[in-house]
């Protein structure tokens, strides 16, 4: 009857493979891009005949953009950023999904709304808002304000995503009204949130990517000392010069960082970590 | 009057706490404490915002260190924001209350900004400048506004101006035209010849297209009606702006390439100069300096290319120069205003043009540089072109918000389709709907 | 009683700190935004609500200029498009990828990387990267095309005119009667599809990770196929999945600026310009 299982597994592998040599041409432009001398891809980066290896544009990006200190900066504002919006939107993600409360579909109306707004719309009121704050000066209080600009903005996609996984999450213990405040801790800390951790994984490393990534709001709202990484490296660019090598060279340094995590998160879905508590 | 955009006073109550805990934790990073030089010897911090990389931010970092020689007092910080984002940057600061002392900006900008009163007044150092001959009359009025001069010309540049390589220009046989109907033959010779298209043009980037219209706009219908343009005096649907247009997108019609919108400027420099795919690129003096950088280092601007300036269509106007270029403004808030201005007048000045001026690709707008700075012949035939006979400055930049926005958008789609009776009417209607 | 009162006021304590940066960061900036659109003002004089002797009250005036210019009814036209294509594209083909690397679960690591892999380009130089791309001259996709000799092919498909090899210029238009949609904005989604495939897989992966793998089984001891077992067991898990996955790919479409900005400008004229561009980075 069913045809062998390998013959479907086989189908399964080159179709991926396929598709991922589709999805890594352009990565690959970028690293030859990076590697080889610009007048060599004005040939085609494919055409390896003669080809010839250069390390020189990772120096250049990595000294012109200032990637050292902005490298720290991104980690900083990225790592607090989404340490900051893990833990706030999931306090709310809960309180959205298992507790009734006055006002929550307003409330949650309002949150999610900040995703659907884009940034630019606001950024005009929020710069002089920011100073008035007090974080447009100092050494941390750029990068506290940042942080706090970045968890407003993510709260909507916590609220949101992070609601989304909790719903999944079976309720047992909770008998609406039944429970206390300090049993409501004890639920969230004791079951809904390990019971969503790959949710709650892939909510951070979107949040990270997002964070990360984020050019408008560090070039706007803070000065030199404190700009993160893609302030440096849109600062490459150029009208007159070809500067695609060296901008190139930057953005491989630039997804480094992303890349890591994700590798490193990844081997802990596939482990499936909770396979045990489904079982 | 002073703008306060949510100044200190329209911090509301709910922020107060926040505000006493920030306030009481930022100490350490006060106002610098130089130490008191003589009365006359300026001091203090200045940020300079400028949107130069690599080897053009370099170069500018020498002409800065030739100030801070001059002035150990004073301390300049360069900050420098991507070019794309210059305006909508230095918009955003000046809104906020928090413009930088110095800034680069396109004359535009330096429109927009004094009519809300937040550009300093230079009018003393130009007097002194005009009285001098550093500076012409003319030059003076393109940063200017309302009769205030505002703008310090630090960087020039001619366009119009037809890059090529001479060997390729050898072998075809063709000399520098002295017509434009010498001009036209000669690009009908390499059409019909089929081994190369007439043309580089790399109007991906949105200033290329402008770069061709303005020569058009020069040379067809002349520097009376380019500057009415600009000040409004003349209306888009004018009969000669119309021709310059006409005879533009003819021009298109005939020389483009079919790539034309589909790559950008750096690669259009290299479709003539190293890939020979092409043998001419209408562009401004400044590719002198980047096309060994974009193209190959061994390619020598001392005898490997050189260029002509483009004939006028209409020769009652062949001594209309289009220039363009790099200005710098005071901000009216900065808190240093003596060492700020110090700087823009440097800028200014002669000696500190020849200092980039002698790293090549740029031209000195001060009359006073001496021409035996410039590297190549080609940097010195430029700079005489600019300031030669009359000027008009780069109408989009000129211009600049959101006609200049629709200018860029609508050149590209004139391109596409020659359809220059759409191209008025978008201009005439974004002209009439910019109220401010 | 007291014991009700302090669990009435348990979700607000939960909520509290959100609200705070909510309140701080995003409700009064965007507070202002809106008041402001009642008010003529310019970006170099912003409308402060300190200021009322600077007021211009202008009523519904803004958005009846905005609503009576054939400009924003291109750009609704072109996030229409954005909105129509962007989402289920890439919604059903990142559900495919996550279902099929499920599948290989040796391989599965190296193949989700691949997929996650363009989310973690930045803008920059995802603008660099998909000009190389589509560069006519030294691109990828134009190389490609021209090995199968299709390179400047021009191809009438009925109300489809196909032009192959200017890829952010014009690469053809479908004519439907009311409107002719300009291809481009193809080509600019297309960036934005392989960006964001990456979210998919990620968010389906999560949802397989929480999927019973004794249910799998028993389907497939009870001689279930593997197409049934995705149809009748994966796909119904993945719901709450696909209906998160599919919002944001919604709104994103809407709110999709920076993919535009980087590839076309919005241009050429305006053929690929979207709501979301701001006044802010009109000013080029």
């Amino acid at each position: 009857m069913a045809r062998p299982r390998w013959l479907g597994t086989a189908a399964i592998y080159a179709v991926l493979t396929l598709l991922s040599i589709v999805w890594l041409v352009p990565v690959m432009t970028v690293v030859m891009t990076a590697v080889r001398p610009f007048a060599e891809i004005r040939e085609g980066w494919w055409n390896l005949a003669g080809a010839s290896l250069t390390l020189d544009n990772f120096g250049r990006a990595w000294q012109e953009a200032g990637l050292a200190g902005k490298t720290m900066n991104s980690l900083i504002i990225t790592g607090f950023s989404v340490a900051s919006t893990v833990a706030v939107g999931a306090l709310a993600a809960y309180a959205f999904t298992r507790m009734r409360f006055r006002g929550r579909g307003l409330l949650y109306f309002l949150l999610i709304t900040t995703m659907i707004v884009p940034v630019q719309i606001i950024l005009i009121p929020l710069l002089p808002w920011f100073r008035a704050l007090g974080f447009s000066e100092g050494s941390w209080q750029p990068f506290l304000g940042m942080v706090l600009v970045h968890t407003g903005f993510g709260l909507g996609w916590a609220v949101f995503m992070l609601g989304g996984f909790f719903a999944s999450v079976p309720r047992e213990l909770t008998e609406a009204g039944q429970v206390d405040g300090a049993g409501h801790l004890d639920e969230f800390r004791r079951i809904v949130l390990p019971l969503a951790l790959p949710g709650i994984v892939s909510f951070a490393i979107i949040d990270f990517v997002f964070v990360w990534n984020d050019l408008l709001l560090g070039l706007t709202l803070l000065d030199q000392e404190h700009q993160p990484l893609t302030v440096g490296i849109a600062n490459l660019q150029s009208a007159h010069l070809a500067r695609q090598d060296v901008i190139s060279a930057g953005a491989l340094l630039a997804i480094l960082p992303p890349l890591v995590l994700f590798v490193v998160l990844n081997r802990f879905y596939v482990r499936g970590l909770f396979a045990g508590s489904v079982k | 009057m002073a703008r306060q955009p949510f100044g200190r006073k329209a911090v509301t109550a709910a922020t107060i706490a926040l505000t006493l805990v920030l306030a009481a934790c930022s100490g350490g990073n006060g106002a610098s404490t130089a130490p008191a030089g003589s009365a006359a010897a300026l001091s203090g911090e200045i940020r300079v915002v400028h949107a130069w990389a690599g080897a053009e931010g370099d170069a500018f970092k020498q002409v800065v260190a030739g100030f801070s020689t001059a002035n150990p007092g004073v301390k300049v910080t360069l900050v420098q924001v991507p070019f794309d984002d210059l305006n909508s940057q230095m918009i955003q600061q000046f809104s906020a209350g928090s413009p930088p002392d110095v800034v680069s900006v396109l004359p535009g900008l330096i429109h927009t900004l004094a009519k809300q009163d937040l550009l300093m007044p230079l009018d003393d150092v130009w007097d002194k400048w005009v009285s001098d001959s550093e500076y012409s009359a003319s030059i003076r009025t393109i940063g200017s506004y309302s009769g205030h001069a505002y703008g310090v010309f630090f960087k020039g540049n001619v366009n119009a101006l037809i890059w090529h390589r001479n060997d390729v220009l050898q072998q075809l046989g063709i000399s520098d035209p002295s017509s434009w109907s010498d001009f036209t033959a000669a690009l009908d010779k390499i059409k019909s010849g089929g081994k190369y298209a007439p043309f580089a043009v790399g109007a991906k980037d949105v200033w290329v297209p402008t770069q061709w219209s303005d020569a058009f706009l020069a040379k067809v219908a002349g520097a009376d009606k380019f500057n009415g343009l600009i000040d409004g005096s003349v209306k888009w649907d004018d009969p000669d702006v119309v021709k310059a247009f006409q005879t533009f997108s003819d021009f298109v019609k005939s020389y483009f390439p079919s790539n034309a919108l589909d790559i950008g400027f750096t690669d259009a420099n290299c479709e003539w100069a190293s890939q020979k795919k092409a043998v001419f690129q209408n562009q401004g003096a400044f590719v002198n300096l980047t096309t060994p950088a974009n193209c190959g280092k061994d390619l020598d601007p001392k005898k490997d290319y050189t260029f002509f300036e483009m004939p006028a269509p209409n020769p009652a106007f062949s001594d209309v120069h289009f220039v363009s270029g790099d200005l710098f403004a005071v901000a009216k808030a900065t808190k240093n205003p003596s060492a700020a201005k110090a700087f823009a007048e440097y800028l200014g000045s002669a000696d500190a043009q020849a200092i980039w001026a002698k790293l090549g690709g740029f031209i000195a707008p001060n009359a006073k540089t001496d021409p035996s700075v410039y590297p190549t012949d080609n940097d010195r035939k430029a700079a005489k072109l600019f300031s030669q006979g009359t000027a008009v400055y780069d109408l989009d930049d000129a211009i600049g918000g959101q006609v200049q926005t629709v200018e860029r958008e609508e050149l590209k789609k004139l391109i596409q389709t020659h359809d220059v009776n759409a191209f008025i009417k978008a201009m005439v209607d974004a002209s009439s709907g910019a109220g401010g | 009683m007291q014991q009700a009162g302090r669990a009435r006021a348990v979700p607000y304590l939960f909520l509290l700190p959100a609200l705070a940066a909510f309140a701080l960061f995003y409700l009064w900036p965007a507070l202002n935004t809106i008041l402001s659109s009642f008010f003529r003002w310019s970006v170099l004089s912003p409308w402060t609500v300190v200021d009322p002797g600077r007021w211009q009250f202008v009523g519904l005036g803004n958005y009846l200029e905005v609503l009576g210019d054939g400009r924003f009814w291109n750009a609704v036209r072109n996030t229409l498009i954005w909105l129509v294509i962007f989402p289920i594209v890439t919604t059903a083909f990142s559900l495919a990828v996550a279902v099929l690397v499920w599948e290989t679960a040796r391989a599965a690591r190296i193949f989700r990387t691949v997929f996650v892999l363009p989310m973690t380009v930045s803008l920059t130089a995802a603008g660099v990267l998909w000009a190389l791309v589509y560069n006519p001259d030294f691109g990828a996709l134009s190389a490609a095309i021209g090995v199968v000799g299709l390179d400047g092919a021009r191809l009438d498909l009925g109300p489809l005119h196909l032009r192959l090899g200017e890829w952010l210029s014009d690469v053809g238009s479908l004519s439907l009667g009311i409107t002719q949609i300009p291809l481009v904005n193809l080509t600019v989604i297309a960036p934005a599809f392989w960006a964001l495939t990456g979210f998919g897989v990620i968010s389906f992966t999560a949802g397989l990770t929480a999927l019973n793998p004794e249910l799998v089984e028993a389907a497939r001891v009870e001689g279930a196929n593997a197409f049934q077992v995705v149809r009748h067991i994966v796909v119904p898990s993945l719901r709450p999945a696909m209906v998160i996955v599919a919002v944001v790919f919604v709104i994103y479409a809407l709110r999709t600026f920076d993919v535009v900005w980087v590839t076309t400008n919005g241009g050429p004229g305006t053929d690929t310009e979207v709501v979301a561009i701001p006044p802010c980075c009109s000013a080029g």
